[in-house]
């Protein structure tokens, strides 16, 4: 029997205590009485009386059996969209994001209470009721408008039966968008319509410009339209996410120890006791990572150092124990693990003088056995050329410079390159310190014109030394601040005179009067210049001959060769992946998705390898998690590719929204249902239909009583007095 | 053993006193003996024992009066024979008025005691029989709407008489609706007793008391001396019913319909202020009205209504 048949037959029950009481006055016992006239002067002063408390009494019985047949027609739904009759259209938004996958302890998540009070509405409805189901997640995209269908088509094809397995996705509510859809199909209709927003209202679902936007959506709703807003969320009490996942800040090298980072918060309103998270780096785990005790809202960063062995696409993936909210417990990124480092060093002649020192400090041995390679030219006649797969760039002694090759180099480090200025007694910076047409200047620092008056021996006790206080943590100097008695050791003959760049930033000094600067930086782009104020010949200092030359200068290099950006964006974002490379000749491609294999792969169209810009392309990775391509090259070859999706932030606030809240949003007439503050949605209301049946009940006992309409079981009556 | 076999093979006739036992005796006879019988075994004297016999004078013996009237007391102090002569030959004379209206006929819910007719016939019978047994004088009246048709039994004090009373009341017919005439009732009595005597009313007294109060004036004048007793049925004193019901009046046929649950409290009241009425009345002209609850013993009825009567009149029994 549907709901509003219980509830007809609720109604009809209630119906029965004024029949019962006709019936009775027709079907009355006869005693022939002695003491009659009592009764009349009795009945003549209690008439009124009798019949305000007995309508009262049957009132209240039939209030009670109202409650009964209410409670007997479970109100989850008709509380939420109403009468579901025919011809009226029920839009229900169904907010399907994140925070709606929440469990709590012992009970259904909150998508489960909603897709309940979805389907159970669907089975009470008129076969001719219409109804059509949006998604609060997925309605800003292009994806066509799901329309209106009968309750009753819906019912045979099985529609509840598949939003029931339908778990909540990865994605974050866009109620503003739904609203506009439910709008559109509302405007659409004919007859009355009900926009049912099944959602847990939390805090960032009514956050600043998303609250501006609800308001405009809810206003092109039609003015008669019902808007019921059922909130079925609970507080979240135990939840740790993975906020972040953060790749290396320097390029992860193939067989080279690199450095991850990850973001933990406490999302839950209790505090977290201490645990642990796992990591996975490619196929290998890593051992476990201790997280602190984390106070609600608190976050905590842990880092886990470990070895990429294969260079390609790898997949980093964090993860929690499992929580009231298990969609946020995993955190992805994807970075790109390279083969080796690659050094081009330019100098008048890369086979002397400071060229030769810098490229036997970065591969000693010239065989690139430590997955650092020196590539050397002369920097006359540099045209810009071969900067694709190099990953720094020295240059001794920077002088004139093809305009090519600089707008080459500009377009390089802004791409993330890093470039070395070693600013010897030869360097001219004039082209370097100037902007060039579109391109901004590259060094950090400007020559200064002083007088050459440099010193010929070498071991000329003379010069200048590093003063450790100036060096800035972090730098490729450190070595120098973290024992003074390096910085002794090593003097520096007439340094370069440099002005910094306004915006550059001082590395670290020399300990002359004028703690002159000796090493500058600034950023271009996404990538880095260095201008190191001193030559690196003999003639400049004898540092080359140093212990520590070997170390800085890889730490320089590590320095200026800046990792890879990450390729972290967030669930829902177009997946594409650009054919470059040997994917170029892929033929075809396959995704898997992060919910492989209970999802099936997905075939690729390949766009075009011989167009340029081709890519595969999938509109919406809806999944947090990694998502990997399979190209099958026309050698029949694999080639795999890898691109993570995480949580969108604003999902991560759980913090429940307030009806003030919700009430600035909409800006007009809604019905809030709480539904929310037990198993399921319409036990809140069920409580309090017993609580006052209840009521009633005792209320009809008491004045039952009070009445004289009933009497304990063997009680005597009262009698007079002999 | 049921019934009258029961009764007379009763050593102590007090166990059968209980109403529901005394209801199962059908002669009336035998329910009016039990009940004097268990009145007499816990007294020792007569309540109405010499109430009659009144002195008058003496007189001088004469031959042929009888020797066992001579006052000896009188010869010893004056050595001359006397006669005593009484004011009233006779005993004290007593007449039972029986309410015989249908509203005496109430059948009371559970049916496992005496309705209030048969109640006051043998309260009217047990107190025949005590007077007979002091050579006193007992009739009866039985009255409804009239004294027309109805029993009547002049008062004599042959001991039979009780069981004359017992035969005219058991084959009474119930009186014709129409109420109970009381002031009809009284003049019967009153021309019935030639002197001064007893009335003793067994009604439910459920008259005006106006009535009551014109025929216990009407006593008054005719100097007897009166007794009500009312009787009502434990129903009527409780008032128990449950459920929507439909009562229906005995006398005149009119219908009150109501939950008695409600109705309950307010007719006690108007009960106790009618009772309050009437014994207001009575109390006007020196008589007392005693309740008779049908549901009680008899016999300690008769013990707490004649032990009133007595502490009434200062005359310690």
């Amino acid at each position: 029997m549907s709901a509003w048949g219980l509830a007809i037959g609720g109604a009809a029950l209630a119906a029965g205590p004024p029949i019962i009481h006709w019936l009775f006055r027709r079907r009355l016992r006869r005693v022939e009485f002695a003491a009659l006239r009592f009764l009349l002067r009795a009945q003549r002063r209690t008439l009124d009386r009798l019949r305000r408390e007995e309508w009262l009494v049957i009132a209240l019985r039939m209030l009670a059996l109202a409650l009964v047949g209410l409670l007997l027609a479970d109100p989850v739904s008709d509380a939420g969209a109403g009468h579901p009759g025919a011809g009226a259209l029920t839009v229900a938004v169904l907010d399907d994001s994140l925070s709606m996958g929440h469990r709590p302890p012992g009970g259904t998540t909150v998508l489960d209470r909603a897709v309940t009070a979805l389907a159970d509405h669907l089975n009470r409805a008129d076969p001719d009721h219409r109804v059509a189901v949006l998604s609060a997640s997925r309605c800003g995209r292009s994806d066509p408008l799901p329309q209106p269908a009968p309750a009753g088509e819906l019912k045979r094809s099985g529609f509840a039966e598949r939003l029931a397995v339908r778990p909540a996705s990865d994605l974050v509510a866009d109620p503003a968008a739904a609203l506009t859809a439910a709008a559109a199909l509302a405007n659409a209709h004919r007859g009355s319509v009900t926009v049912w927003w099944l959602t847990d209202l939390r805090h960032g679902d009514l956050d600043g410009t998303r609250a501006a936007r609800l308001k405009s959506a809810a206003a092109t709703l039609p003015a008669d339209a019902r808007l019921v807003v059922q909130d079925l969320g609970q507080t979240v009490e135990q939840d740790l996410a993975v906020e972040s996942v953060l790749p290396p800040s320097h390029r992860v090298v193939a067989g080279s120890p690199a450095v991850f980072r990850a973001r933990i918060r406490n999302a839950g309103q209790r505090s977290s006791a201490a645990t642990t998270v796992s990591i996975q780096i490619g196929d290998a785990a890593v051992p476990p990572v201790a997280v602190p005790a984390l106070g609600s809202g608190e976050a905590a960063e842990i880092t886990c150092t470990a070895t990429c062995p294969e260079p390609g696409d790898t997949a980093i993936t964090v993860a929690l124990p499992a929580d009231e909210l298990p969609g946020d417990d995993r955190g992805s990124c994807v970075v790109t693990v390279h083969r080796e480092l690659v050094a081009l060093v330019l100098a008048k002649d890369p086979r002397i003088g400071a060229a030769r020192s810098l490229a036997i400090a970065i591969d000693p041995l010239g065989d690139g056995g430590f997955a650092q390679r020196v590539r050397q030219r002369t920097v006359a006649g540099w045209d810009g050329a071969g900067l694709d797969d190099v990953d720094v760039v020295l240059i001794d002694n920077p002088g004139a410079i093809a305009p090519a090759a600089r707008t080459a180099l500009t377009a390089w480090i802004k791409a993330g390159g890093g470039l070395g200025l070693i600013l010897g007694p030869t360097a001219e910076l004039a082209a370097w310190s100037q902007a060039s047409g579109s391109d901004p200047p590259l060094a950090p620092v400007e020559l200064l014109a002083v007088e050459q008056t440099r010193s010929p021996a070498v071991d000329d006790p003379t010069g200048v030394r590093l003063r450790p206080d100036s060096i800035q943590p972090g730098s490729f100097l450190s070595l120098f601040s973290a024992d003074a008695r390096f910085a002794d050791l090593v003097r520096f003959r007439q340094p370069a005179a440099v002005r910094p760049m306004p915006g550059a930033r001082v590395l670290g000094r020399f300990d002359d009067a004028a703690g002159s600067p000796a090493a500058v930086a600034w950023n271009l782009g996404r990538g880095q210049v260095v201008a190191i104020c001193t030559g690196l010949d003999l003639a400049s200092t004898a540092w080359s001959k140093d212990p520590t030359f070997l170390p800085v200068i890889n730490d320089l290099v590590w320095q200026l060769c800046r990792g890879d950006p990450p390729r972290v964006e967030r669930a829902g974002a177009a997946l594409s992946e650009p054919l470059t490379g040997r994917l170029a000749d892929a033929v075809s491609a396959t995704l898997t998705t992060p919910r492989f294999p209970a999802e099936d792969l997905i075939a690729l169209a390949v766009d075009g390898p011989a167009l340029p810009g081709g890519r595969v392309l999938r509109h919406a990775a809806d999944h947090a998690g990694v998502y990997v391509i399979h190209g099958l090259l026309a050698d029949g070859s694999h080639l795999i590719r890898r691109q993570a999706r995480v949580v969108d932030p604003a999902e991560l606030d759980l913090a429940r929204a307030t009806p003030g809240a919700l009430h600035a949003a909409l800006g007009r007439p809604y019905e809030l249902i709480d539904g929310g503050s037990a198993a399921s949605g319409g036990v809140a209301l069920r409580w309090w239909l017993l609580a006052g049946l209840l009521v009633v009940l005792v209320a009809e006992t008491l004045l039952a009583q009070r009445f004289g309409h009933h009497e304990a079981n063997g009680a005597a009556p009262p009698r007079l007095a002999v | 053993m049921t019934g009258i076999g029961a009764a007379a093979a009763a050593a102590t006739p007090s166990r059968y006193l209980d109403p529901a036992v005394l209801a199962g005796v059908r002669r009336l006879e035998l329910r009016s003996r039990l009940v004097a019988e268990g009145f007499l075994a816990g007294s020792s004297r007569s309540p109405f024992h010499g109430s009659g016999i009144e002195f008058a004078q003496h007189r001088a013996y004469s031959p042929g009066d009888e020797v066992r009237r001579i006052d000896w007391k009188v010869w010893s102090r004056t050595d001359r024979l006397s006669i005593k002569l009484a004011e009233v030959e006779t005993n004290l004379r007593c007449v039972f008025l029986v309410d015989a209206s249908p509203s005496m006929r109430y059948q009371p819910l559970g049916g496992d005691r005496l309705d209030k007719f048969d109640t006051a016939a043998v309260l009217a019978c047990a107190g025949a029989s005590l007077l007979t047994r002091t050579q006193d004088a007992p009739g009866l009246i039985a009255f409804g709407a009239s004294v027309a048709n109805l029993a009547r039994l002049p008062c004599r004090a042959h001991p039979g008489q009780a069981a004359r009373m017992a035969q005219a009341l058991e084959g009474l017919a119930p009186a014709a609706p129409g109420g109970t005439d009381l002031g009809a009732a009284a003049a019967a009595a009153v021309e019935s007793l030639s002197g001064r005597g007893l009335v003793v009313v067994l009604s439910d007294l459920l008259v005006e008391p106006t009535d009551l109060a014109k025929a216990a004036a009407r006593f008054r004048h005719a100097r007897h001396d009166a007794l009500w007793l009312q009787v009502l049925d434990a129903d009527e004193l409780g008032f128990p019913y449950q459920g929507r019901t439909r009562f229906v009046d005995l006398e005149d046929g009119s219908e009150v319909v109501g939950d008695p649950r409600g109705l309950r409290q307010s007719y006690l009241d108007a009960l106790e202020e009618h009772r309050q009425a009437i014994r207001a009345a009575a109390a006007a002209h020196g008589q007392q009205v005693a309740l008779v609850d049908t549901s009680a013993h008899l016999d300690a009825t008769l013990h707490r209504i004649l032990h009133a009567r007595r502490q009434r009149a200062g005359r310690p029994g």
